[in-house]
């Protein structure tokens, strides 16, 4: 540029902004906001305190970052709480939340369900919560009939966010078969976490 | 006349390159001298897997849009519906990626993935089954990566054909090509 045009209030022309393309088309794909979903570790999603009745863009936006955090926070209490073991308890509870949630994941494949497997996956990750703040409360109370309420309430928290979504993806006659599995799931966990509660169980 | 030397291309995001790699060398690095920070298998557990889920975030969202210009995700239509996007840049633009990146990322990436199947076979023959479950996340997060990466290149199909025709048996080079497209 000249001193004259700069004089002129002249500015050089915006670099050609790159365009995203499909591989093998050569036409631009619909501009998607930037920063996809893989990015936001930032506050709790909307999700997990909203009714999961209230279907829409928030079950769609599916990621696992928060469910990968759930996990870890669940075994990280459980080992913590375990007297003996703790490696072991870690690596058990880890695998079986994981590997758990993609069982159940195919099972309502199986069953002939509608679902995304991942999105599924990150619903049952959301679902792991009420477990967290579970197992943290009774790694810090003593107080027994307080655990038993606190477990009751995971209880029916965890299975009450996990139906809708798992109830709507099977035919009606197959619901109880997709929705029995997770509620034992999470009763499985509920009772390996409270050494109290599975002791009473077990002399019950 | 200029007689002097073409000076040698140097890395085009050396700070983005720099944090390409960092991770990826911690969670090996961390995993390998684990037994000299602590004794505690949780710890390892948990700080091996944090490294290599930040190495996947930074891979995926930041270092591979920069350095060789795609992308990937996975978003989830009106109807339901689970559409995988596969992107990379114009001609223009590709033209203008640094091949010292590009080459850096690639190798990084293969070389990663390799690193973690060999920890997993000295687990396995050990039989140390906690240390295989540390393995096995890392090495799935850096195989999601390679995956969605080599589908977004243009040439993906073109390379593999290329390689799998010079050294493996065309029939084997057939079903590779057709595992690919059902993914």
């Amino acid at each position: 540029m000249t001193p004259t045009e700069l004089l002129l209030g002249k500015r050089e022309l915006p670099k050609n902004k790159a365009k995203w393309l499909q591989p093998g088309k050569e036409k631009e794909t619909i501009r998607r906001k930037d920063g996809d979903r893989m990015s936001t570790i930032g506050g709790l999603p909307p999700r997990m305190f909203t009714s999961p009745l209230g279907v829409g863009k928030a079950l769609r936006d599916w990621d696992l970052w928060w469910p990968f955090f759930f996990i870890v926070f669940l075994g990280l209490t459980l080992s913590w709480s375990a007297s003996v073991k703790k490696s072991e308890v870690f690596a058990v509870a880890f695998a079986l939340l994981a590997a758990g949630a993609v069982i159940l994941t195919l099972n309502v494949l199986l069953l002939g369900g509608h679902i995304i497997f991942f999105q599924s996956l990150s619903l049952l990750g959301y679902c792991l919560f009420p477990l967290d703040v579970e197992a943290l409360i009774c790694m810090m109370e003593n107080n027994v009939i307080l655990k038993m309420i606190v477990v009751c309430v995971t209880l029916a928290w965890s299975s009450w966010a996990a139906y809708p979504f798992m109830s709507s993806a099977v035919n009606l006659s197959r619901k109880a078969l997709a929705l029995y599995p997770v509620f034992l799931m999470v009763y499985d966990i509920i009772a390996a976490s409270d050494p109290f509660y599975s002791t009473t169980v077990y002399f019950w | 006349m200029d007689l002097s030397q073409p000076e040698e291309e140097n890395y085009a995001n050396p700070k983005t390159c720099f944090f390409h790699v960092l991770f990826k060398a911690s969670a090996l690095a961390f995993y390998m001298l684990s037994t000299l920070f602590a004794d505690s298998f949780v710890i390892i557990f948990v700080i091996t897997v944090v490294l290599a889920a930040l190495d996947f975030w930074v891979v995926k969202n930041v270092s591979g849009r920069i350095l060789v210009g795609l992308r990937w995700w996975n978003e989830i239509n009106e109807q339901g519906e689970s559409i995988w996007r596969f992107e990379c840049l114009d001609h223009e633009s590709l033209a203008r990626i640094n091949q010292k990146d590009s080459w850096l990322f690639w190798w990084t990436l293969y070389l990663n993935a390799i690193a973690w199947t060999i920890f997993g076979i000295f687990s396995l023959v050990r039989l140390e089954v906690d240390y295989l479950l540390v393995v096995g996340v890392c090495l799935s997060l850096a195989i999601a990566n390679i995956i969605g990466f080599t589908k977004c290149r243009k040439d993906a199909k073109n390379k593999i054909q290329a390689f799998a025709s010079r050294t493996i048996a065309s029939r084997f080079s057939s079903t590779l090509q057709s595992a690919f497209s059902l993914v």
